[in-house]
């Protein structure tokens, strides 16, 4: 998948992002609170609404172009219905409930030809009116199975938040112990592993495993990134209730003993799952990383920020970073400044704002402008 | 008569062009420093950041020296633990 384009309106709060473009890589600075993260969950909850899942009052138009390269347009609205206690922007719609918010209208374009054309009353798929389907839920979802959605519903899935990958104590179940052998021979190449819906830590088990020379990549990057470090390992633990947990270990030079992954800095642990991410990602895959320098140290943040500027891979990533550095290393012309004017929310490349027409370092004139440091913009 | 202001914090940038519109009213500000032409200042601030002396300081001759545009650079930084002439002295 290749997003385009976005704008997205919770009515139920009045959050309004104007329509923003993106690019293979872009990059959200601005002030705190001006909406950047809401900017990476707005793309989210579309994951989300393509799933089935209904946000109340949530009206959205993305442009993107499919896992198989067509060119689409997604469009629709959410009733906004109003609900008791305080509610965050974007919250999806608790359960139970038995009032759910209904979907008002809904239009997919692929090559520009109307394929999905939906009222309050009815649905016209492909020029034919379908029989009465659920009105809460995405039509993305409810008919995923016709080959002309399929294509949608799974561009959607490449879509990854990678915020969780940063805590070296989380041990994700890889398998029932009993089902190794026969999971382990489930992927025999490369492509299978990044193409399945396993979590990057256990692809990177899988990698281990089976002796891919990918392993041997990220391995070298890391290295290249901590010279202190000159091996790394996936064991794969048994727990107590008979599953495999992969487990990462690294061996520093001049220390006898394994590093176990609940011992490794979280910077380490973070640098190491952002490259891990980079080479095992499916094809196609939107990244998005909110505040991207959390947990790196001043020592990785640069070569990991080149990892992913270097990167040869076919991917989208869309990063918020409030860091100097990293700011500084993506080029502002992959910059979008983010602005707020009451709950109007606008993304503005930074040549907009004459970044880019001084010799001073580009951070320099980005922490000048107003936009910047106040977070509004006329 | 056109000068060129490099200031370290976020209050500088509030004051010094309220200050400077008293002390030399006949001097607007330019919003970017190639726009200077005649009784012009324009101002940057490291904006509290690091590396103001050895990096945006830098920056600021390199500016200057292409455009050929200014009289006067006016670096405004405090002086911290130092006393004024150890200050000057690292600059």
């Amino acid at each position: 998948m290749y997003i385009k384009s976005l704008m997205y309106q919770d009515k139920s709060t009045n959050w309004k992002l104007e329509s923003v473009p993106f690019k293979p890589l872009t990059l959200l600075v601005g002030a705190s609170g001006v909406g950047k993260t809401q900017i990476l969950k707005a793309l989210l909850n579309l994951k989300n609404i393509s799933h089935g899942e209904l946000f109340n009052g949530f009206k959205w138009e993305i442009e993107f172009l499919s896992n198989k390269g067509e060119d689409c347009k997604w469009c629709g609205e959410f009733e906004s219905i109003v609900t008791s206690g305080t509610r965050f922007p974007f919250e999806p719609f608790p359960e139970p409930q038995w009032n759910y918010p209904n979907i008002y209208f809904e239009n997919l374009f692929i090559n520009d030809k109307h394929i999905i054309k939906r009222d309050a009353k009815e649905i016209i798929f492909n020029g034919q009116k379908t029989v009465q389907l659920p009105q809460e839920k995405s039509t993305i979802y409810l008919l995923n199975e016709e080959s002309l959605i399929k294509d949608i519903f799974e561009s959607f899935e490449k879509i990854v938040f990678n915020n969780s990958f940063n805590d070296s104590n989380q041990f994700p179940v890889f398998c029932q112990a009993d089902d190794i052998e026969l999971k382990l021979n489930r992927y025999d190449s490369i492509e299978s592993i990044r193409n399945s819906k396993e979590t990057i830590r256990n692809k990177f088990y899988l990698c281990c495993k089976k002796n891919y020379p990918i392993f041997n990549e990220i391995e070298n990057l890391f290295i290249d990134i901590f010279p202190s470090v000159e091996k790394i390992t996936v064991d794969a633990i048994s727990s107590i209730f008979n599953s495999i947990i992969p487990s990462i270990a690294i061996k520093e030079k001049g220390v006898l003993d394994w590093i176990h992954q609940n011992q490794i800095s979280s910077g380490m642990f973070r640098s190491l799952m952002h490259i891990a991410e980079l080479y095992l990602c499916a094809d196609d895959t939107v990244i998005l990383i909110d505040e991207f320098e959390n947990s790196l140290g001043i020592n990785c943040i640069n070569q990991v920020t080149r990892s992913i500027l270097d990167s040869e891979r076919n991917l989208q990533f869309i990063i918020t970073s409030h860091h100097p550095y990293i700011i500084n290393d993506v080029g502002f012309e992959h910059w979008k400044i983010v602005t707020r004017n009451g709950s109007v929310v606008k993304a503005i490349d930074a040549e907009k704002f004459g970044i880019g027409r001084s010799k001073h370092q580009a951070f320099t004139q980005l922490a000048n402008l107003a936009a910047f440091s106040e977070g509004t913009a006329n | 008569m056109n000068l060129y202001f490099l200031v370290e914090g976020k209050t500088e940038i509030e004051v010094y062009p309220k200050w400077l519109n008293h002390l030399l009213p006949d001097l607007s500000r330019v919003k970017f420093a190639k726009y200077a032409t005649n009784n012009n200042y324009y101002l940057i601030s490291g904006m509290g950041y690091p590396r103001l002396l050895d990096v945006t300081l830098i920056d600021s001759f390199a500016e200057i020296n292409e455009l050929g545009n200014y009289n006067y650079l006016i670096l405004v930084i405090d002086a911290d633990d130092f006393n004024e002439q150890e200050k000057i002295d690292e600059v």
